[in-house]
């Protein structure tokens, strides 16, 4: 059984980049959620169960550092990994963020290497196994 | 047009920055390369889009273009032809998408280079778009600090200015 993840991204066009990725980086994925902004997210959140969340910062309505907030207050979310997917020029912003409850970033432009990098790190620290030998 | 640079860099650098980053963004994003225009045609069913920045001195970097860049660049990172209706209906999202990642790497490269960037002034906007208005590509086109490329024959202006 795979790991579900929830892509939350302003832009259809990223959530798509970043599914393909998903689905050639041999994770084992269950159900993939998308979600266009951190609000939509939440309510993702509050039907599924979802094991990773990839994240984007800067989106309308709620952007991805209220949505992660959130989450840390919440039960059921305290501890799903969220990493964040960003066109964020600023590195030192993004290491803070991991203080701030986030498992790890990704900049835009992304490789595919990167993402899957990314979510395997954020998958290790969920157990073994969640990435496949290459 | 308010300038942009500082007196750390030279105009010229600045715009090749803007360059790079453009090209950074729509290469890893949708394996879409920049060459120089052979002629500055107008783009046919063009658009701006637009995404306002601050460093903390705000500017903007703007991008003209056809909207079928947009439907190529979503086909290819579908991996579909830009006939199929869903790279036609993500168009308008990816060049939204695609400026904003520019912006993010131009950002980049000037914090990188020193260029007066700290963690409380920097911004970036949310990237917007309309359509190209009657007689604004002569404008745009022939204005200083604009780029006039080729992405994949497609025909685009590219410039980053400071704002009031």
């Amino acid at each position: 059984m795979g790991y579900n993840i929830l892509i939350v991204d302003d832009s259809a066009t990223t959530r798509a980049m970043i599914k393909r990725t998903i689905q050639l980086a041999r994770i084992e994925t269950g159900k993939i959620y998308e979600a266009g902004d951190g609000r939509a997210g939440l309510e993702v959140l509050a039907s599924n169960a979802v094991d990773v969340v990839l994240a984007d910062l800067n989106m309308p309505e709620m952007g991805g550092m209220e949505m992660t907030h959130r989450m840390r207050q919440a039960e059921a979310t305290r501890n799903v990994p969220v990493v964040v997917v960003s066109a964020e020029p600023n590195v030192e912003r993004l290491e803070a963020l991991k203080r701030d409850g986030i498992q790890g970033y990704v900049r835009k432009p992304f490789t595919p290497e990167g993402v899957r990098d990314a979510i395997a790190k954020a998958l290790a620290a969920l157990g073994p196994g969640a990435v496949k030998a290459a | 047009m308010p300038e942009m640079t500082t007196t750390m860099m030279t105009t010229a650098a600045f715009d090749a920055i803007v360059l790079e980053s453009l090209a950074e963004a729509l290469e890893t994003m949708a394996f879409v390369a920049l060459m120089p225009a052979a002629e500055p045609t107008e783009p046919a069913d063009g658009c701006v889009v637009s995404i306002e920045f601050a460093r903390p001195e705000r500017g903007v970097l703007e991008l003209v273009a056809p909207r079928a860049l947009g439907t190529l660049l979503a086909a290819n990172v579908l991996g579909t032809d830009p006939s199929d209706p869903e790279a036609v209906a993500r168009g308008d999202d990816a060049l939204r998408e695609a400026v904003n990642v520019a912006c993010g790497a131009m950002l980049r490269r000037l914090k990188d280079l020193g260029e007066g960037l700290s963690t409380t002034g920097l911004h970036m906007g949310l990237p917007e778009m309309r359509p190209l208005g009657e007689g604004e590509w002569a404008t745009v086109s022939m204005s200083a600090g604009v780029a006039v490329l080729d992405a994949d024959g497609n025909v685009i202006a590219v410039r980053a200015k400071g704002l009031e």
